[in-house]
């Protein structure tokens, strides 16, 4: 019997990078799993390879920053099983460009899919809780919501503030006992990190299967106790230290 | 696509591995010795009362069947603190982790409160880590490998009232903790602090009218996920994390 065992969980961002290392290690913990994505080819194949292990698992494309496609994911996750006890905000995005050369469109496109999808889908997500009187929300954010890097002021600023959404809603959550907390991650493979290999070689890099082991060992905390921070990274990734 | 991996929740993830725990008599220091235990590591747990460490360490190599051994130690004493670690490796031979869990609180207003209960918590919950961490590094700068995990508390990051000396321990030990990890870091030795809430040990007697109204986790919340934390591969650190009752007065103003 797997900790997550009759479980549901919603992970967004799964076809790939950190989202699938995510749905597979919840799938080894016996999981059901809703899986979303942008693009459906892609998001079926990772949801048939990972169900292959045995777990009820259901792909359905949706895009993070689209009220009602969101609303349509919840709705379809309820109807299929009956509730949903876990919500992974993952899918995210960047761009690099320094603060003079950023276009409006770019920051505009960034802040909706780190900062506004993680409010859509956490919102839907925090209307069922509280009715069922439990439930997880676990975001995905950054070392960068800590400390930014050069180039990055619309992922940092949505990092940021995905901090702030994170508390927010668990003030929010905390009457229904619905636990909402955020996981920082450092440098982790993935397609985010496709043409940096020298820099990732330097600063060390982990496994989306890490992320995914500290994911389990927060969603199989009882209910009623929260993970609320959870900063992890390569040991050797400068940002301990001044620079 | 790499095969999905079954978890072994009583496998011995942790064989061959060396682990001290201080504080490792009672509440939250032996529930986190008997998880490593469980997984199959070797360890030393330390306190200064001998009676109560010794009925844990015989209880703990009982129900695992691991090594649990008993080192009389107080932390805050510099030559205890070596002769430990000098006990640990003729011991064992190495030393893979290192939990700083053993501390102390006394509960008074700073106006009421005597300069001997300042110094004796700051000994004990920062100057400790302080003689411990130095000792661990050296040993695990030599093995090129380590992991270092602080027992802090939420009061790291949010005081209470009447807790000066302790708020100031646990915030301190916050610096001491990003310290040692800078200083780590080329040796490949991961240190990390665990900012737990409240936890039902000894130190919430007749206190349960507080810990409803708060909220409470249990020893085994916090002990599985230090497990987790030292499951993670070399060179992977969880360099902060913060562990509460999903009631507990924190998040908001107050
Ligand atoms: N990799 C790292 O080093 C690192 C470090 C810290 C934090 N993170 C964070 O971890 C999360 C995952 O990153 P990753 O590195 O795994 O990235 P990735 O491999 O690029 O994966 C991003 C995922 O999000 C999905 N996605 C993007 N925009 C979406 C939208 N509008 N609606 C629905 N799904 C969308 C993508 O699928 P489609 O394109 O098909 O929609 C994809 O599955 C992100 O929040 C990222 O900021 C990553
Ligand atoms: N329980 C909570 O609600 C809570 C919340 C946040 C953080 N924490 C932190 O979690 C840690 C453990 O707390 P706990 O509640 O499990 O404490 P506890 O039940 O009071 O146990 C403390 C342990 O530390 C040992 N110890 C105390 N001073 C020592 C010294 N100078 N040298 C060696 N050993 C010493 C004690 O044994 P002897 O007395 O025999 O030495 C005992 O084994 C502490 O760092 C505490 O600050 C606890």
């Amino acid at each position: 019997m797997g900790r997550l065992t009759d479980k549901v969980a919603i992970i967004t961002g799964a076809r790939s990078g950190i989202g699938r290392g995510i749905a597979e290690a919840f799938a080894a913990e016996g999981a059901t799993l809703v899986l979303t994505a942008r693009t459906k080819d892609k998001l079926e194949t990772a949801a048939q390879e990972i169900a292959k292990g045995g777990n009820r698992v259901k792909a359905i494309v949706a895009d993070v920053t689209d009220e009602k496609q969101v609303a349509e994911l919840f709705r379809q996750t309820v109807e299929a099983f009956g509730r949903v006890d876990i919500l992974v905000n993952n899918a995210g995005t960047n761009t690099r460009y320094a603060t003079v050369d950023l276009p409006l469109s770019e920051w505009k496109r960034v802040i909706e899919t780190n900062l506004t999808g993680p409010f859509i889908c956490g919102r839907e997500a925090l209307r069922l809780m509280s009715k069922q009187k439990s439930g997880r929300i676990i975001n995905i954010a950054s070392i960068s919501a800590k400390r930014p890097r050069p180039n990055a002021a619309a992922y940092v600023s949505s990092k940021f503030g995905l901090e702030g959404l994170t508390r927010s809603m668990a003030l929010d959550g905390r009457p229904d006992n619905v636990a909402v907390c955020c996981i920082y991650p450092g440098n982790t493979w993935s397609e985010l990190k496709i043409g940096r290999e020298e820099q990732q070689h330097r600063e060390g890099i982990m496994e989306a299967a890490d992320i995914g082991a500290m994911a389990v060992a927060i969603a199989a905390l009882p209910d009623g106790v929260n993970m609320l921070e959870c900063e992890m990274l390569p040991v050797k990734q400068p940002f301990i230290g001044r620079g | 696509m790499a095969e999905i991996q079954r978890s072994h929740p009583t496998g011995k993830r942790l064989a061959g591995k060396v682990a001290i725990v201080t504080g490792g008599s009672t509440g939250i220091g032996k529930g986190i010795a008997r998880h490593f235990a469980d997984e199959g590591a070797s360890v030393v747990v330390c306190a200064r009362g001998k009676e109560r460490l010794e009925a844990a360490s015989k209880e703990l190599t009982q129900a695992t069947g691991s090594r649990v051994e008993a080192v009389v130690c107080d932390v805050g004493v510099e030559a205890q603190v070596q002769a430990m670690f000098k006990r640990t490796l003729d011991l064992f031979g190495r030393l893979d982790i290192l939990v700083n869990n053993a501390g102390s609180n006394t509960r008074e207003l700073v106006v009421d409160m005597p300069f001997a209960n300042w110094n004796k918590v700051i000994n004990s919950n920062l100057t400790a880590v302080f003689l411990t961490g130095r000792e661990a590094l050296r040993i695990m700068k030599k093995q090129q490998s380590g992991r270092i995990i602080n027992i802090g508390s939420i009061a790291a990051k949010v005081p209470r009232a009447n807790s000066a000396a302790y708020v100031a321990a646990k915030v301190g030990l916050t610096g001491l903790t990003r310290s040692l990890a800078l200083e780590g870091r080329a040796d490949g030795i991961a240190v990390s602090q665990l900012n737990n809430g409240n936890t039902r040990t000894d130190r919430w007697l007749g206190r349960d009218e507080q810990a409803a109204k708060e909220g409470i986790m249990e020893i085994d919340d916090v002990a599985g996920i230090a497990l987790a934390m030292v499951l993670l591969p070399d060179g992977v650190n969880v360099l902060d994390g913060t562990l509460t009752a999903v009631n507990m007065p924190f998040i908001g103003r107050g």
